[in-house]
């Protein structure tokens, strides 16, 4: 059941102009939230900007089984992101969640493949925290345009995961896309469900690339939201499962975030 | 004052516990707000726009946040008004909030069609007519634009249903107590002040608009001295009474409705933001009574004192 709250922040790392990482103190939300749900952030009060913006949990805190805490990763790309990323230490904002469906995986013969575009990374950060404690290795790739956007890669490193980076500029690991390096790796054996998080194109270029070689893949889609929970409606995606005649529109924040590629047309 | 504040209100034939209803389309069918507020502390709640077939609802993008306010172009995505009386209404029957059908078609025939259905459902308290909508064998005109048509679908309604019959106004109008005064002729109890503006975003980058369908609905605080201006004109004109509604965001703001002459608020857009809106507001309001020593809340209906003429 989620939570609405508004709660001071307790921290915020900007390691440059357009990113921001923001811990957010909240033991409801925390022990609840899981892996691919997010939560809807707004500075408190807020008039101009007056949305909250869903942001999916990068990680959750605190002393060991009394997780107290919440950390977000924001990129700022319009006005709501750029509020959050002002945000400091004792401001007030309000957090609702947790929201969204938790990710599962079916147990699979080869580990899952994690594929993160840029600030994508940060539902798939949670969800392998969780798969590698659970005894999972997933193999990762994480791509961006270059090494500035890798903001999680100190995360990633820390975790028992079969670790690829990949930038457009070659700056940081492989030269290349995320949809052409992905290609390159399951084409060499190494196979797995693919589960991605990332800009659009990158995120089509990779169900391709996996519906090309029949691996599955699913994808968790970021639409435009205005409550998060389900009310307004808004966010839907057209989704055409097996056995329908035609696709419906679906809500990504109660029935999703994550969708199956070949559901959506993709 | 430590007595309690007389809350409750009656806008004809309805009576509500206190003036604070949920807006049609942000409150979906009820329990989905369960996690954020006891639905019994609500004067009330419309839920989404009920249509005789289920619809899907317009492409996406749907909504897009402008400066305080937002735009939406749902297209009205509902389940249908048999699946809403089947299968949800049964759930809410035991609540003590007024649960409120909002009805959206398309011809007049559908609308008697809805009313019909509706008219008798027990657990319902009322019904409100969305006539925002377009008018699809008349060439797509808004029938809440135009006096003639709002009459009679109101008397077609009317003819089919006894629950208290509020008729919800479109702004985008030029005469907005014209078309209330028709609503009343046609045997309307109540009225809605108002549904959402016009308006347009356009994203400069990709240069298309925001929406989809290019224009929408702007609602938010934006719009609230367009609404409260509204309330005033319709609630000295038609002799009805009226609910007021825009960009309500806390008690303040439903103390402005309800001295420019609004006899209940709906919250819409607030819910969004902030889920457990419509029960701050009630506390809100509450408190605000205390503060001002208003025992009976009804005291603020229309209660604004114009200002002296100058000079």
């Amino acid at each position: 059941m989620p939570f609405n709250q508004v709660v001071s922040v307790a921290s915020v790392r900007a390691p440059d102009a357009r990113h921001a990482e923001i811990i957010i103190p909240s033991p409801e939300i925390a022990r609840q939230a899981r892996p691919g749900q997010f939560a809807m952030l707004r500075p408190e009060p807020s008039n101009d900007v007056l949305l909250a913006r869903p942001m999916s949990v990068h990680a959750v805190e605190g002393p060991a089984g009394a997780a107290d805490r919440l950390r977000f990763w924001i990129k700022v790309t319009g006005r709501g992101t750029a509020a959050l990323a002002r945000l400091r230490a004792g401001d007030r904002v309000r957090v609702i969640g947790p929201l969204g469906l938790p990710f599962e995986l079916e147990t699979a013969s080869d580990p899952p493949w994690l594929v993160a575009g840029g600030i994508g990374v940060t539902p798939l950060h949670f969800w392998a925290a969780d798969l590698c404690a659970r005894g999972v290795r997933p193999r990762f790739l994480y791509a961006a345009r270059h090494a500035s956007e890798l903001v999680a890669l100190e995360d990633l490193r820390r975790l028992p995961l079969d670790l690829h980076l990949a930038t457009d500029d070659g700056s940081a690991g492989e030269r290349g896309l995320a949809g052409d390096v992905l290609a390159r790796k399951i084409d060499a054996g190494l196979r797995g469900s693919v589960f991605t998080c990332g800009p659009e194109p990158m995120m089509h270029a990779v169900a391709r690339v996996a519906h090309q070689r029949s691996v599955p893949c699913s994808a968790s889609l970021e639409n435009r939201m205005a409550c998060g929970f389900g009310v307004c409606i808004g966010c839907v995606v057209w989704r055409r499962q097996s056995g329908e005649q035609t696709a419906r529109p679906v809500r990504v924040c109660v029935e999703g975030t994550l969708f199956d590629c070949g559901e959506l047309g993709w | 004052m430590s007595a309690p504040v007389q809350m409750q209100v009656s806008l004809g034939p309805l009576r509500l516990r206190n003036p604070v209803v949920a807006a049609s389309g942000t409150f979906g069918y009820g329990d989905e707000f369960a996690p954020f507020v006891d639905l019994n502390r609500l004067g009330g709640f419309v839920v989404k726009g009920l249509s005789l077939q289920p619809r899907q609802g317009n492409p996406y993008p749907r909504t897009c946040e402008t400066p305080s306010g937002m735009l939406n172009s749902i297209g009205i995505q509902n389940i249908g008004i048999d699946a809403f009386l089947n299968d949800r209404l049964p759930r809410l029957k035991d609540l003590k909030a007024a649960v409120i059908a909002n009805l959206y078609a398309e011809s007049v025939e559908d609308f008697a069609a809805l009313a019909e259905r509706a008219g008798g459902a027990p657990g319902l308290a009322a019904v409100e007519l969305n006539l925002s909508c377009p008018n699809t064998p008349m060439g797509g005109m808004l029938f809440g634009t135009d006096e003639k048509l709002t009459e009679q679908i109101v008397r077609e309604v009317r003819r089919r249903t006894g629950l208290p019959l509020i008729v919800k106004l479109t702004p985008n109008v030029t005469r907005i107590e014209r078309i209330g005064e028709a609503a009343a002729r046609g045997g309307a109890d109540i009225l809605s002040v108002v549904n959402t503006f016009l308006g347009m975003a356009i994203d400069v980058e990709t240069r298309r608009p925001m929406l989809a369908t290019g224009s929408g609905g702007l609602s938010g605080p934006a719009i609230r001295p367009l609404a409260v201006h509204l309330v005033r004109q319709v609630a000295r004109g038609a002799g009805l009474p009226v609910m007021g509604m825009g960009g309500i965001q806390c008690a303040a703001d439903a103390v402005e409705f309800l001295l420019a002459g609004a006899t209940a608020v709906q919250v819409g857009t607030a819910n969004f933001y902030n889920p457990s809106a419509t029960v701050e507001i009630v506390d809100g309001l509450e408190d605000y009574c205390r503060r001002h020593r208003v025992g009976d809340i009804r005291r603020l209906i229309g209660a604004v004192e114009e200002n002296p003429p100058p000079g």
